[in-house]
């Protein structure tokens, strides 16, 4: 192999080198970018993920309303006036009472577990096994307690909640139901899926 | 081997301590005798490695996207081509590619090539 003479002018040939080098390092970084940003979740994504508006106004005290929210019931309730006094009477029974587990946002890690007095927004899903736990608002004797103070029960395996949403002791399943995060747009337009302007 | 005996160290050192991978790339390519009569239109020749390039990693990345039915390979594309970001400038760059293969190919480089292969026949 004949081997290539030593460039005439080393300094002029070390100079187009680098600048060649340069030159390609910006353009692959260019070309970098539409490559990357194809990984980034695409508009049907991110559509498939917005927050929902809910209008509640139609929602009678003690009544439940059930919306969808990426893929997952989310159940939105008007407790009705007796709730908070039935729910505080309840804490001894409960796992979590204090809500420590991170299961909601943290200006819904307070004794109304919600934005708004009176208003309850829960993912329907157990934290057991992910079916969708029913609504039992009545206080009274039911097939699974003896003395249910009202909330929501789980027919896949007998997990209990309170009203809202925090899972009894000794059940199944292992931390409350969740909070997703919400706000109120106005006095009656709930927005399930956006944290908002805090 | 006594072309690997090379004096190259750290990370480079221990790979070509193995595998003489600094060696091989300069006897084929940065070290290549080259003839003196190449003229501007053996530039088709490197294009033709870029738009190979190209269409490799756009095909790549398309086919992430891509449904091969024939119920679904319409609305996949549609989908390529307004939901995924930058989807449009991949598919329009693999579109792009495949014509500026044929026409390196068939308008210039070969052609050039085969005339020059004809003059020696």
């Amino acid at each position: 192999m004949v081997q290539p003479s030593s460039p005439p002018n080393p300094g002029r040939r070390k100079f187009l080198t680098n600048v060649t080098g340069l030159l390609g390092a910006i353009g692959a970084f260019f070309l970098a970018i539409p490559f990357l940003s194809a990984f980034k979740p695409s508009a049907r994504a991110e559509a498939a993920g917005a927050p929902v508006q809910v209008d509640i106004s139609s929602i009678n005290p003690g009544e439940m309303m059930i919306v969808e929210w990426r893929g997952k019931p989310v159940f939105v309730v008007k407790l009705a006036s007796n709730t908070v006094k039935l729910v505080s009477q309840n804490l001894s029974r409960l796992a979590d009472p204090n809500m420590e587990a991170p299961a909601q946002p943290e200006y819904a890690k307070n004794e109304i577990r919600s934005r708004k007095e009176g208003v309850a927004i829960i993912t329907g899903v157990c934290t057991h096994l992910g079916c969708s736990p029913k609504y039992y608002p009545d206080v009274g004797s039911t097939d699974f307690d003896p003395d249910w103070q009202g909330g929501f029960f789980c027919p896949c395996h007998g997990s209990k909640f309170d009203l809202l949403g925090r899972v009894y002791a000794g059940v199944p399943a292992p931390t409350n139901m969740e909070v997703p995060p919400h706000y109120f747009a106005k006095e009656n337009i709930l927005i399930i899926g956006s944290d908002g302007v805090a | 081997m006594a072309a690997n005996e090379k004096k190259s160290n750290g990370i480079t050192g221990w790979i070509d301590s193995r595998f003489p991978v600094t060696d091989l790339l300069e006897r084929h390519l940065s070290k290549y005798p080259a003839p003196t009569n190449l003229n501007f239109w053996y530039l088709f020749g490197f294009l033709m490695i870029i738009v190979l390039a190209m269409q490799i990693l756009t095909g790549l990345w398309l086919m992430m996207n891509y449904t091969n039915t024939a119920e679904e390979a319409f609305s996949s594309v549609e989908y390529i081509m307004r939901d995924v970001e930058y989807g449009w400038l991949l598919r329009y760059l693999h579109a792009a590619g495949a014509s500026a293969f044929f026409c390196i190919n068939i308008f210039t480089y070969v052609q050039r090539n085969d005339v020059w292969i004809l003059s020696k026949a």
